[in-house]
């Protein structure tokens, strides 16, 4: 009987004690702070996790040796595979620019790239005549291509002339002595 | 079978036609990657003068033809004859080679094609093919060295130029040489022919001396006789002379008939009835391989005349491949991973 009043009187005790530790709690001041720092921490740790589990996955082959050497093994085939192969092919090429020989381009060239002509030149009146009277997209690429080509190579060929004053002065020598000439006529 | 002036008298002729009225031809094979050939036909000439039954290779209605007149830098005019077709695979050109009625039917041509997987790259070949006329004859590399060959091979066009260039002296003696070992090639295959032709015509009948294996071992006194008798072949050979000095005789009586047809039938594949034209073949992708004559543009280049397939088969090859793109990326990504997983596996031990 003692013993049970002894126990209820400490338990009281107890009580009390966590009743006034309730009653003066600390002031806790940046609670937001607390928490984001504690969240941070969290997410850290679980990213740490994760990543871990991924990289062990992919590269988990690496840890059981037959599976390891198979793809070492294979690496090497394919590199050799590839290194023999590209050899061979350069060896062949080199080879075929021994064997180029002079061919008179004339005729044996054959068919134009375009089937149909797109352009007949007569070269005695110097006029181009187009035929069927339209042109294919890949026809007028072409065009533009050489026009443009035309045109860098004009503008280089300026910038050239204007860059040698004694070009330019024979230049201009040459067409001043060709329009006297046309004067004359 | 009097080879040199037949010889001479067929140069003539074809000369002549071909200044004539047979037009310049230049055949071009386009190769796909899925197998299926754009054929064109390129014929030039200085008169509108096309006849089809003149055409080199088969042709018929179902070909895109165009017709133009062009100028030159002199203001010459030229016709010009185009005409495509697109085979969707090899054995279509090999069927309109078949049924050819063409001025070269009596030749028997055909093409290849063959696609190969070599992962990184796809290789591709494609040959056109003129079966050769003599079954015993010798091969031209046997009688030409290297530097011969290769002008033996050469279109007119690169031998004239040859021919006139400050080297003249040196391609004027080879063009004799050549001539010279050619006129003994054409005998000795020709000889080789008349054997085993005359051997297949008696059959079971040739019995001793008159075996193929006999004839063959004596092969070498055939072509003596024949070369040493080369300016009045015919009238000797009729008369039977030269038979008679290579068999006896009495073989010579006995075998007659057999031993006419045997000339005839080699006087026929000698002097084929066949048109030459040059074939020109595009490939796909890289080049990597051909024995065709090429320009530093990759434009591939045979002349075909019929010398070049009397004892060999004629082939025009060539080989090109593609890379394989996806099979780089594939390779390079998997390379990475096992690099990767090595790396892995060493950082984790440290």
């Amino acid at each position: 009987m003692k013993d049970i009043s002894e126990m209820n009187s400490e338990s009281n005790k107890y009580e009390r004690i966590t009743d006034i530790l309730k009653k003066s709690r600390p002031v806790l001041t940046g609670s937001e702070a607390i928490e984001e720092n504690v969240m941070e921490r969290i997410r850290v740790r679980r990213k740490a996790t994760e990543s871990y589990n991924f990289l062990d996955h992919l590269f988990g082959w690496v840890y059981i040796g037959w599976v390891r050497s198979g793809l070492v093994a294979a690496s090497v085939i394919i590199i050799a595979f590839f290194v023999v192969q590209q050899s061979i092919i350069l060896k062949r090429i080199n080879n075929l620019e021994r064997q180029e020989i002079p061919i008179n381009p004339s005729f044996v060239k054959g068919v134009h790239d375009v089937f149909e002509p797109a352009f007949m030149l007569d070269t005695r009146s110097g006029k181009f005549s187009l035929k069927g009277g339209t042109l294919s997209d890949r026809q007028l690429k072409l065009l533009e291509k050489s026009i443009n080509d035309l045109q860098t190579s004009y503008s280089n060929l300026i910038k050239l002339i204007e860059d040698n004053p004694e070009l330019k002065q024979y230049l201009e020598n040459k067409l001043s002595e060709k329009d006297k000439k046309k004067i004359n006529l | 079978m009097n080879i040199k002036p037949l010889k001479v008298a067929v140069i003539i002729i074809l000369a002549l036609i071909t200044s004539c009225d047979e037009p310049e031809t230049v055949v071009t094979d386009i190769v796909h990657t899925d197998g299926s050939v754009t054929r064109r036909i390129e014929m030039k000439n200085t008169e509108n003068k096309f006849n089809i039954h003149k055409i080199q290779v088969p042709f018929d209605s179902t070909w895109i033809v165009k017709d133009s007149l062009e100028f030159n830098k002199k203001g010459d005019t030229t016709w010009v004859k185009r005409a495509e077709k697109l085979y969707h695979n090899f054995d279509e050109i090999n069927m309109s080679y078949r049924s050819d009625s063409g001025c070269n039917k009596t030749v028997s041509r055909r093409s290849e094609f063959i696609k190969r997987f070599r992962w990184f790259n796809t290789e591709y070949r494609f040959a056109e093919i003129i079966e050769r006329e003599f079954k015993h004859g010798y091969p031209v590399s046997d009688f030409l060295n290297k530097e011969e060959l290769q002008y033996f091979y050469s279109p007119n066009t690169v031998m004239d130029k040859l021919v006139n260039s400050p080297d003249s002296l040196k391609y004027k003696a080879i063009k004799d040489t050549i001539s010279s070992k050619t006129d003994r090639w054409t005998y000795k295959s020709a000889m080789a022919e008349w054997i085993g032709d005359f051997s297949t015509l008696t059959g079971d009948k040739a019995t001793g001396d008159m075996t193929f294996d006999a004839l063959k071992a004596r092969e070498g006194e055939l072509v003596k006789i024949s070369m040493q008798n080369s300016n009045h072949f015919d009238s000797l050979w009729s008369n039977g002379i030269i038979l008679k000095e290579f068999i006896g005789e009495s073989n010579a009586i006995k075998y007659k008939t057999e031993a006419d047809s045997a000339i005839t039938l080699v006087s026929k594949k000698l002097f084929v009835d066949f048109h030459g034209y040059s074939v020109r073949i595009i490939m796909p992708g890289k080049l990597i391989g051909t024995n065709g004559l090429m320009d530093s543009t990759n434009v591939l280049l045979w002349p075909v005349k019929s010398e070049y397939f009397l004892t060999r088969p004629y082939e025009m090859w060539a080989e090109s491949k593609e890379p394989n793109k996806w099979a780089w990326i594939v390779s390079g990504i998997f390379l990475l991973f096992v690099l990767a997983g090595i790396i892995f596996k060493s950082i984790k031990k440290g």
